[in-house]
């Protein structure tokens, strides 16, 4: 490599400084087609969401003329106030908070635990429960709604608890979804931080679950978060387990609701439909514009952690 | 059938028939201006085929609960359907139930098979096109004028602990004064199931254009049948919720099947749907 | 010391047992359980479920769509998750934030809402797409309506939705990768394409190889997108495991068939999961 380094310097200067010419070119027509092809990805992946907004600015009376489907022409906040003001909406949005809340602290109570004790401590089988779990993201919920459906019928013979059509249900079913994943991205962060850490803090004394709190949250503080925003995007955005769980309208969460309560037989209302949709989306993506950083920190936390 | 209150008019009647139906689907469709029944999965659709099928004496399952679908009627229904497809827009086969409801309002098409609720929506939202509506009966088919409806009813659970007063509020919303308020709070969309109760006056009331719902109610040689018929109520709610009917038409039309081969399929998931 | 250490570590790990055990592992074997019950749940047929359902050819065409819907699906949410992790990794840090902001938002909307906004895209009578190829003199597609249009639908609305998560994965690994590697490459004259063959892709083929894994068990499994959008039509030329699961299972009132229907994805998934893994395995090993 030296060798052909100094064959380099032999040849006179003019080429040499055309070869750092073009690169410089090259480099600036590559930035150029970047750029280019960001426009074109950024267009086809906002389109759907400036719809969204557009339609739901909309009359259902200029929705159904079709003059100009990509623009409005009277914009109107009609049906956002129709939304925000009905309890049946309100209702679905209080159902969504509360089960995305509920799931988010179970989950990271149980992640956290787990993981501190999956990465630090051995016991009998602690390898093979990482192992599997993992492995139980192959058991998608699309198997398992219809046997928990059963269960759950089961069980209200068996105890007369009423645990179906209640949304409640949903806290107790969706750390399922969750719990694997979280588990995942903090044994990576603990798995990262340095024995000399907690065996210092054993040295000055701390039990366990001081070490834990004291020492490795705080280090890992932003898995920790982005594991949080993780749990609560995937409580929030579930389809499957409610629609199949609870069907009357007070216990139906918030993409149930729409999908099912606005699409009144066969009288659709698109403009309320999009702002019903948009304002659903509108938690996770708040949340994602503030904390977007740790976010992506956390889920790429695997790529490059291994 | 028009004018509204005219006298009713026999000799029409007896030319609305099926193939006089193609006949005028097949001219709107030369206009620009296409008929749209929709042969997707959903009530709407299934409603339509049921009322084809039963027009035409085609059953999928008799009454006593054998497999009847292999027929000269059922050929007869999927050959008459493709001619008719062949006139529609192309995705019939996935409307949905609002489906052929924004084909009507969009001003796009010129008939659809359909309850009251799309002129109420265009009376809102395209004033335009809902002063041009006009409902009247299905088409008369071979053996007989069937026209698609869907009942519903109450019920009283076993176990409930205040049957009396169950029975009392049922009773009450039987009455004709309840009855006619609620089809009027539905603006006419609701159909009484006794004929002795159709005679409502709000049908002929609601404009524009006047008269526009008058032949909704079902009246003369009309027979409101549920899609299905005359299969026993366990097999006849799985073939409607299943929409074989609809799927049969789409595998001879869109799919190209052969008859043979669609009569094969549904007999082969009529025979899945007869599992116990 | 260690005894001690190992029970508190146990009980740490309890609750997830419990959880995992109790809603994943236990209602995974009721499941089986379920699918050699007859339809009402009363007698035990054995496998008889699974031959029925073998005769079906309904069953088999929802194997063949679940398979080129999600084999489809990750090959294209990969590649452009790909393609775009490396434009902007090639423009400046300091505007790559903003990029990456606006390139992740699909995958932050829950699929179920921005599904509906796809499906009103490609209404029969109101598509906004079909009025932008109306001004240009082309004829409207039916969107949802052909076989062949609804499936290239569902699998582009998977696409967009699914690709960010690739290229925000690729992107960390792409700056993990270090500068010297591409320096020794472009003095041995290596070109762009060359680079990309034997340093980025060998870098990173744990990563590609997790994250592949990882969304085609979700694509295969998926449900919502399939459901809202076509429901499984036209003809049931759209149906994948989960949403003909519900189907037979749910709305068909035949319990036992639909679990037969899910079960049936384990195998398959098994075995994508133990080619992929261990590939990766042996890579690993290699490096």
């Amino acid at each position: 490599m030296i060798g052909r380094a100094l064959q380099d310097v032999d040849v006179t200067l003019a080429p040499r400084k055309a070869r750092v010419r073009s690169m410089r070119r090259d480099r600036r027509r590559a930035l150029y087609w970047s750029y280019f092809f960001l426009v074109v990805f950024a267009v086809f992946f906002l389109t759907p969401p400036a719809y969204m907004l557009v339609t739901s600015l909309k009359s259902s009376a200029e929705i159904s003329a079709a003059t100009a489907p990509w623009t409005v022409a009277r914009p109107t906040a009609a049906n956002y106030v129709e939304l925000l003001t009905s309890s049946v909406y309100l209702t679905f949005f209080r159902n969504s908070a509360l089960v995305s809340v509920l799931v988010v602290a179970v989950t990271m109570v149980i992640s956290t635990l787990a993981a501190f004790s999956l990465s630090r401590m051995r016991f009998f089988g602690s390898s093979a429960l990482a192992t599997g779990v993992f492995l139980t993201y192959l058991i998608p919920e699309t198997l398992l709604f219809i046997p928990l459906f059963k269960i759950f019928a089961l069980l209200k013979d068996v105890t007369g608890i009423e645990f179906l059509n209640h949304w409640w249900v949903l806290v107790i079913v969706y750390p399922t979804l969750t719990i694997p994943f979280c588990t995942w991205i903090m044994i990576g962060y603990f798995a990262s931080i340095p024995k000399e850490l907690d065996e210092a803090a054993l040295i000055d004394g701390a039990t366990w679950l001081q070490t834990l709190f004291l020492v490795f949250v705080p280090v890992a503080l932003p898995g920790i978060v982005a594991a949080t925003i993780f749990a609560f995007t995937v409580a929030w955005a579930q389809f499957l387990y409610p629609l199949a769980f609870t069907t009357s309208t007070d216990q139906l969460v918030l993409p149930v609701g729409i999908v099912t309560t606005l699409i009144k037989g066969d009288v659709f209302n698109w403009g309320q439909i999009m702002a019903g949709a948009l304002l659903g989306a509108m938690p996770p993506l708040v949340i994602y514009a503030f904390l977007m950083d740790y976010y992506i920190a956390g889920l790429t936390a695997g790529a490059t952690k291994g | 059938m028009y004018p509204a209150d005219g006298p009713p008019d026999k000799a029409l009647a007896d030319r609305w028939t099926w193939d006089a139906f193609l006949d005028a689907a097949r001219k709107c469709h030369k206009a620009g201006f296409p008929f749209g029944i929709g042969f997707g999965t959903t009530a709407d659709s299934v409603d339509s085929a049921g009322a084809m099928f039963a027009a035409f004496g085609a059953a999928l399952v008799d009454r006593k609960g054998s497999i009847a679908v292999d027929s000269d009627a059922t050929r007869a229904v999927l050959d008459y359907a493709k001619r008719l497809a062949a006139v529609m827009p192309p995705d019939v086969f996935a409307w949905d139930d609002a489906s052929n409801n924004k084909w009507l309002i969009s001003g796009k098409g010129a008939l659809i098979m359909n309850p009251p609720s799309a002129w109420a929506v265009a009376k809102r939202d395209n004033p335009k096109v809902a002063e041009q509506l006009w409902t009247f009966p299905a088409p008369r088919g071979p053996k007989g004028r069937y026209q698609p409806g869907l009942n519903y009813f109450w019920g009283i659970w076993k176990f409930s602990r205040n049957k009396a007063a169950a029975k009392s509020l049922l009773a009450f919303l039987s009455q004709r004064s309840s009855v006619e308020r609620l089809v009027v709070a539905s603006g006419g969309f609701d159909m009484p199931p006794f004929a002795g109760l159709r005679d409502l006056g709000i049908w002929s009331q609601v404009a524009p254009p006047k008269g526009t719902l008058r032949h909704y109610p079902p009246s003369g040689d009309q027979i409101v049948s549920v899609s299905g018929m005359p299969a026993p109520p366990a097999i006849g709610v799985q073939i409607y919720t299943q929409a074989i009917m609809t799927k049969m038409i789409a595998k001879f039309v869109q799919a190209g099947d052969s008859a043979s081969k669609v009569v094969a399929w549904a007999t082969s998931e009529l025979e899945g749907l007869m599992r116990t | 010391m260690l005894r001690r250490r190992s029970t508190l570590g146990f009980f740490m790990a309890l609750p997830l047992i419990v959880v995992l055990g109790a809603l994943v592992v236990y209602p995974a074997g009721y499941s089986l359980y379920l699918s050699t019950l007859n339809k009402s749940m009363q007698r035990f047929v054995g496998v008889s479920n699974f031959t029925f359902l073998f005769t079906r050819d309904t069953f088999w065409m929802v194997v063949r769509q679940s398979v080129i819907f999600a084999v489809t699906a990750v090959f294209f949410k990969a590649v452009i998750g790909f393609c775009v992790a490396h434009f902007v990794h090639n423009t400046p840090t300091r505007g790559q934030r903003k990029w990456r902001g606006m390139l992740l938002v699909p995958w932050v909307i829950p699929p179920a809402m921005s599904t509906l906004a796809w499906l009103w895209l490609f209404d029969p009578s109101y598509s906004a797409f079909n009025w932008l190829l109306q001004r240009f003199g082309i004829e409207a597609i039916p969107w949802l309506g052909d076989p062949y249009w609804a499936r290239f639908a569902v699998i582009l609305v998977n696409v967009w939705f699914g690709a960010p998560f690739f290229m925000i994965m690729y992107l960390a690994a792409l700056k993990s990768v270090p500068e010297q590697l591409y320096e020794a490459a472009a003095i041995d004259g290596a070109n762009w394409w060359q680079k990309l063959w034997y340093v980025t892709l060998p870098m990173m083929r744990g990563i590609i190889a997790v994250t592949v894994l990882f969304s085609l068990i979700v694509t295969f499994a998926n449900f919502d997108i399939v459901r809202v959008l076509t429901a499984g039509g036209p003809i049931d030329q759209t149906h994948v495991f989960a949403t003909w699961a519900f189907k037979v299972g749910i709305e068909g009132n035949d319990i036992p068939l639909g679990a037969c229907v899910s079960l049936f994805m384990l195998p398959i998934l098994g075995a994508a999961a133990v080619v992929i893994l261990r590939d990766v395995g042996r890579r690993g090993a290699e490096a």
